[in-house]
């Protein structure tokens, strides 16, 4: 079970609190949902460097031998999703008139039609998700083209301590087990982003 | 021919780029950048199948980029890191590539996507990202730098 105190800090022996200020954004309205992560880098060291330039970041990091950090409050954002996907695309429930809207390809558009909605009926934003990556770069190097590498498997230790704090926040935060995903799943990203990761 | 021409002779006497001062300003003053002396279109208005996106080969079919075009892209756009190019920028299947020649002679690599990402790369050294929110051209789909990540 992971406790929060008053100011979100989840408290558990098996987390290592690491807060980078810069990596936390305005308060969430609540948390509706967890996005997984990949962070390209090799190691933890090049993941809090890029939380601390200010730029993307996630809740929780997850080291390749399972070392959980902390690294935002979970009452805080933290830039981890991007432009939402049509998720009523994916899901074939879109009405005629978003049908007619999707025809046109238009990541702004359809991530402001998706920010009209609430999840489950759009996919969890930064607005209201936890985001949890884990150390993982995608190969091989030599490949010039990012989009032609594929993400490394995670480590057996990295998929057990990911299935006990998804467990952990389902319980905590009361997040249905359909409103976890990938980050491809929801953003426009290389496809294979956390493919073996499994919760 | 003679647009190209005047397009690189511009970019050389001036070394800035279109859209403004933000060239002048990168800290990162690359090689690639300053350097190109030609390009060659291999691929255009292609689809690389490997990107979580709803586009279709049909979408991407009006991506068709002209030498000119991807000059302006590598003179105008900024530097990215690897992890803004692959984890924080939207990405996009829709892409051209192809292979440029330096004014010192290194040849290399090009590849520009819908989503305004590019990178440059020659074998003897580490590829260069790029990301051109301030690029105008129309076929472009619409920019979205540190927003990308920070949507809301």
């Amino acid at each position: 079970m992971l406790v929060s105190d008053k100011d979100g800090k989840v408290i558990n022996k098996r987390i290592i609190l690491k807060i980078i200020p810069a990596n936390e954004e305005k308060s969430m309205v609540g948390v509706r949902g967890i996005i997984i992560h990949q962070t390209g880098g090799a190691t933890v060291e090049s993941a809090f460097n890029s939380y601390k330039t200010g730029g993307s970041g996630a809740h929780f990091l997850i080291d390749k031998d399972g070392t959980i950090y902390k690294t935002a409050s979970v009452t805080k954002q933290a830039w981890h999703v991007g432009k939402l996907r049509s998720r009523c695309l994916a899901e074939m429930t879109c009405t005629a008139t978003e049908l007619r809207l999707l025809k046109k390809f238009d990541p702004t558009g359809t991530h402001r039609r998706e920010m009209g909605k609430n999840v489950p009926n759009r996919y969890p934003s930064n607005q209201d998700s936890i985001g949890i990556e884990m150390v993982g770069q995608a190969l091989p190097l030599s490949e010039p083209d990012p989009d032609k590498r594929t993400y490394e498997t995670l480590t057996k230790e990295q998929g057990e301590s990911l299935k006990w704090i998804i467990q952990g926040l389902r319980t905590s935060r009361k997040v249905p087990l359909t409103e976890i995903f990938r980050h491809p799943t929801v953003s426009y990203k290389n496809k294979t982003e956390a493919r073996t990761a499994s919760w | 021919m003679v647009r190209l021409m005047l397009i690189l002779s511009a970019l050389t006497i001036f070394g800035c780029s279109p859209g403004g001062n933000e060239a002048i300003n990168n800290e990162k003053m690359s090689i690639h950048r300053f350097g190109i002396e030609s390009i060659k279109i291999v691929h255009n208005g292609d689809f690389s199948g490997r990107i979580s996106s709803d586009e279709s080969i049909g979408t991407c079919k009006s991506f068709i980029l002209s030498e000119s075009d991807v000059l302006i892209f590598f003179a105008t756009a900024r530097s990215a890191t690897l992890r803004e190019y692959e984890h924080d920028l939207n990405a996009s299947n829709c892409y051209a590539s192809g292979t440029f020649v330096s004014k010192t002679g290194i040849s290399g690599e090009w590849k520009i996507d819908r989503s305004r990402r590019g990178f440059l790369h020659n074998q003897s050294d580490e590829p260069e990202y790029f990301y051109c929110g301030e690029c105008q051209n129309p076929l472009f789909y619409e920019p979205c730098d540190i927003d990308c990540i920070n949507a809301e």
